[in-house]
């Protein structure tokens, strides 16, 4: 019986790790990847908690200047997409599908370079930081052969709806990066119905085509890309 | 290997026909005292074991209908009807005032942690096991409609 | 490596109930099958669970009982509105169980709640698709009259991930989870508190949950740290405390209950290292007929998993049900409300019984009881839209003659919409229920109820009629019907509806019927499911031996 307690007691001081205020928060150097990855966001007019998300987002372009690329998907097969406003388009949703996503995903969800982090397709807001990070610091060479193309038009500043974390809506919200369209062909790039031509960018995904990960990325306003108008 | 497997499933078998009694589960009741469940079966007399949740109107109803003949019951059978909460957490301190604010004089059982809820795979609350006074569980009901303790009394014995 | 275990337990059942003949062996276990049809697309949604229990009881020394249980769980398209990972099949719960006289040892998949489970309390609720069992052992032991001492610890079950690693689930360098429990009852001891019916016990737990470093970036900033990106330095080990008290001295009763939860940085806490509080204070008195309960609750920062990385409705080591009454009436469960977890929370909830005997003035012919209750939950520190949750009301159930008996119920909620689904706003609603069965015969009852709901916001105003007819004992035909009839500004104007046969017989239980429900919340035990609106033929099944 007295035994019993000296062993629980000893598991009990084992199991107790506190960290002090100073070793909490450490200062990470970015890394330097010589690819530009790819962070998809899936978000929805009726999702509030994606406003928040988005800015994460944006902060984490900044930090990655020219190293990350982000989109946004919205994909028909979630409730949060579905309603009086559309922003979809089928390329969102077959991308959104392929990953497993459904109607019961919870919203926002994010991916980066359209591969599992930690057995997960679609990750919470709070990591896609650690995702970005991993994907920045990865050591492992890619395969530079046997690679395919493929072309996504991107759309910025729409201006929509969009419900706000405080309750509200927003109907002056401009949606950022809303992917357009997608094709494998150079060929088939084509300006979008109703969208302004300003504010389109074309970004071009080297792929592995035996898993689907995105292996390189590079973003161009239209105009730059030498489309016309 | 082969025999081995035919020997199990005909213990299995011959396991089956044999009658089912009350698994030796301890719970406390409700003035923190042990009870091991299965010594409620070796009384002699039927018992009834209900299990009901301070949150099912069902089981109220149930409970108030088993009330209304508890007297007439212990007359004639000697039966005890022994109440199983399965409230969890904070849930448990509701237990004995919504026993007492009834007026019902059953002792009440409680069971948190679903031992005995799974032990005896109780599925949805209310349910009922009525145990005779050898000790086997004769007659067992998920489920109340109307009408359902004048069934009740048949097993009594 | 299941089978072997499978085949091993048979073994020793067959040889060792071979000796004795006077030790009773049986097989006990249920099937439940919930099943939904619906056609838009064609598709048979399941949720199928067999549980087998082989028992073994005897009599030689202390020891009375040998426990096998397995579950199998066929999931593979289950029912809408669960977790995506809850989807699969196989054998969901696998434990062997010796109960002596001294106490008892669990071997497998062990549940477990100490105090009043503000710290641990693993359990399983199949409506919702919890099933929080830790795959390990567990001893629960009495020494000594007045102690009782539980010890466990394992790995916690999410949902299919344990099928994945190759150590079906008993590999705990990942993460793991143990806990102690120790509760002294004063009153064994002494002859004199028992003569005068007095109580007095002690407890105290201590759980430890043990995760594997991770990586985990984020953006910071405070008063020391410029905005940036950090690396979150996170503890491997982290504990948790309770210790609680409780007085009983006749009728009255008195419990206390304190519990801290050490720095557990989360994706659910949003990564914050502050201790976790939780208080529980309840005082009641009871007597045969008259009962009085009041209880008070703060927690702050309770949430406690065993994943740091991970949200849904599976990993909770803890659970904090919420602090208000669980209404089963469709419009007063219309808005029901689960403790916030991330949130900083108080909450009161009160309730008078009383019953008036038969013949008595109040009381009638049978006896009437009546009860009020009151519950209120909020965010303190907050100085606009403090309030989350308010339920008063007022439930009066008597038996108005040999045939008819009578509920009847008049409730106001106040449910914070922004607070526990994250949009919206402020929704009071006033509930008027009338619910009254009629006994035709002894072959023949019927019972019927009516609901209205009055609510100014959200989709604003409810009726709901249910009709139930009883035949022969076996048979049920019920019919319900709920309408949204508007006049607010979110008002949809629908009619939901659901109609169905039941045959119950002894311990079978078969029902199928055609549903349309409204998109919401399915809770119990103040853990909320979201469902999302079905439509279709509805079949369920259970069986119990």
């Amino acid at each position: 019986m007295k035994r019993f307690i000296y062993i629980v007691l000893t598991l009990m001081m084992a199991g107790c790790e506190v960290i002090p205020y100073e070793e909490r928060y450490q200062p990470v150097v970015n890394g330097n990847s010589e690819r530009c990855h790819v962070l998809i966001e899936f978000t929805g007019f009726r999702c509030v908690n994606c406003p928040e998300a988005s800015e994460l987002a944006q902060t984490l372009q900044e930090t990655y200047e020219g190293k990350l690329v982000v989109v946004s998907m919205h994909p028909a097969s979630n409730p949060f997409t579905q309603g009086k406003y559309d922003y979809t388009c089928p390329a969102a949703d077959s991308i959104y599908r392929l990953m497993g996503g459904d109607a019961s995903t919870p919203f926002p969800a994010g991916n980066v370079d359209m591969k599992p982090f930690e057995g997960e397709w679609f990750a919470n807001s709070s990591q896609w930081p650690t995702m970005v990070y991993e994907a920045m610091n990865e050591t492992d060479q890619p395969k530079t052969d046997g690679l395919k193309t493929c072309y996504w038009v991107v759309e910025d500043s729409v201006l929509g709806v969009q419900a706000m974390p405080d309750g509200s809506v927003n109907d002056h919200y401009y949606h950022r990066h809303v992917l357009r369209s997608a094709c494998d062909r150079w060929e088939d790039v084509q300006v979008p119905d109703g969208s302004q031509y300003e504010h389109l960018r074309l970004i071009k995904l080297t792929i592995d085509p035996t898993n689907n990960y995105i292996v390189n990325a590079y973003e161009s306003a239209f105009y730059d890309a030498g489309l016309g108008d | 290997m082969k025999k081995r497997i035919v020997i199990c499933l005909l213990m299995l078998v011959w396991s089956l026909g044999m009658q089912a009694g009350l698994p030796a589960v301890t719970l406390q009741d409700m003035n923190g005292k042990s009870v091991n469940v299965a010594s409620l079966a070796q009384s002699g007399k039927p018992i009834v074991i209900a299990f009901f949740a301070t949150w099912c109107k069902p089981c109220m109803r149930e409970l108030k209908a088993i009330d209304e003949l508890y007297a007439d019951w212990q007359d004639e059978t000697g039966v005890t009807v022994y109440l199983v909460s399965i409230d969890q957490g904070q849930d448990i301190h509701k237990v004995k005032p919504l026993v007492d604010g009834n007026g019902w004089e059953f002792p009440v059982l409680l069971d948190p942690n679903g031992t005995l809820k799974r032990a005896m795979n109780v599925q949805n609350v209310p349910h009922l096991f009525v145990v005779n006074s050898k000790g086997e569980i004769v007659y067992n009901h998920t489920g109340y409609s109307a009408g359902d303790e004048t069934e009740i009394r048949k097993y009594l014995r | 490596m299941n089978r072997r275990i499978v085949i091993g337990l048979f073994s020793f059942f067959f040889a060792l109930s071979s000796i004795q003949a006077n030790d009773t062996v049986f097989v006990s276990g249920g099937v439940q099958h919930d099943g939904l049809l619906d056609w838009t697309p064609v598709m048979y949604h399941s949720n199928s669970y067999a549980d087998i229990d082989l028992h073994w009881q005897t009599e030689r020394g202390t020891f009375r009982e040998l426990r096998a249980k397995t579950r199998l769980e066929m999931n593979q398209w289950p029912m809408p509105g669960y977790e995506a990972d809850f989807a699969g099949h196989g054998i969901g719960h696998l434990s062997v169980a010796a109960a002596f006289t001294w106490g008892e040892i669990t071997v497998g998949d062990v549940y477990g709640q100490f105090g009043s489970g503000l710290i641990l309390n693993l359990y399983e609720d199949r409506a919702l698709g919890i099933d929080g069992a830790l795959r390990g052992a567990k001893i629960a032991v009495e020494p000594y009259k007045g102690i009782r001492l539980t010890a466990l610890g394992g790995k916690q079950r999410r949902y299919w991930d344990c099928y994945k690693d190759q150590a079906w689930g008993w590999n705990y360098t990942q993460n793991a989870a143990m806990g102690a429990d120790m509760e002294i009852a004063i009153e064994q001891w002494s002859e004199r508190m028992r003569e005068k019916d007095i109580s007095l016990s002690f407890g105290g737990s201590y759980v430890s949950k043990y995760e594997a470093e991770d990586t985990i970036i984020g953006f910071y900033v405070d008063h020391w740290h410029a905005p940036g990106m950090y690396r979150y330095r996170v503890p491997r080990w982290v504990g948790a405390g309770d210790v609680r008290t409780q007085l009983r001295v006749k009728g009255f009763s008195v419990l206390a209950e304190y519990a801290v939860k050490a720095n557990d940085p989360s994706a659910e806490n949003e990564y914050n290292y502050r201790l976790g509080h939780a208080a529980l204070l309840s005082a009641g008195y009871s007597q045969k007929g008259l009962s009085v309960l009041v209880q008070a609750k703060y927690s702050d920062n309770m949430s406690f998993r065993s994943e740091r990385q991970r949200v849904g409705l599976a990993g909770r080591l803890n659970h904090l049900p919420a602090f208000a009454y669980q209404h089963t009436y469709a419009l007063a469960a219309l808005y029901p409300y689960a403790t916030q977890y991330g949130d900083e929370e108080l909450a009161f909830q009160g309730e008078i019984r009383y019953t008036a005997p038969r013949k008595s003035a109040f009381g009638g012919k049978y006896g009437t009881t009546i009860q009020l209750c009151a519950s209120h939950v909020r965010r303190p520190f907050m100085n606009e839209q403090a309030e989350s949750y308010t339920d008063v009301h007022v439930e009066l159930n008597k038996r108005l003659s040999k045939q008819w008996w009578l509920n009847a119920m008049l409730m106001y909620q106040a449910y914070n919409q922004h607070v526990v689904e994250g949009h919206g706003g402020m929704i009071r609603s006033g509930i008027a229920i009338l619910d009254a069965r009629y006994q035709v015969n002894n072959d023949i009852g019927m019972r019927a109820e009516l609901q209205y709901l009055y609510s100014p916001h959200h989709e604003g105003q409810w009726c709901f009629a249910l009709y139930e007819l009883t035949l022969f004992h076996h048979w049920t035909l019920s019919g319900q019907w709920m309408y949204n009839i508007g006049f607010a500004p979110d008002a949809t104007n629908a009619h939901y509806y659901t109609a169905g046969l039941t045959f119950n017989y002894g311990a079978h239980r078969a029902n199928i019927g055609y549903t349309k429900t409204r998109e919401g919340f399915n809770c119990s035990g103040g853990i909320c499911r979201y469902i999302p609106q079905m439509k279709g033929v509805c079949v369920n099944y259970s069986f119990t031996f």
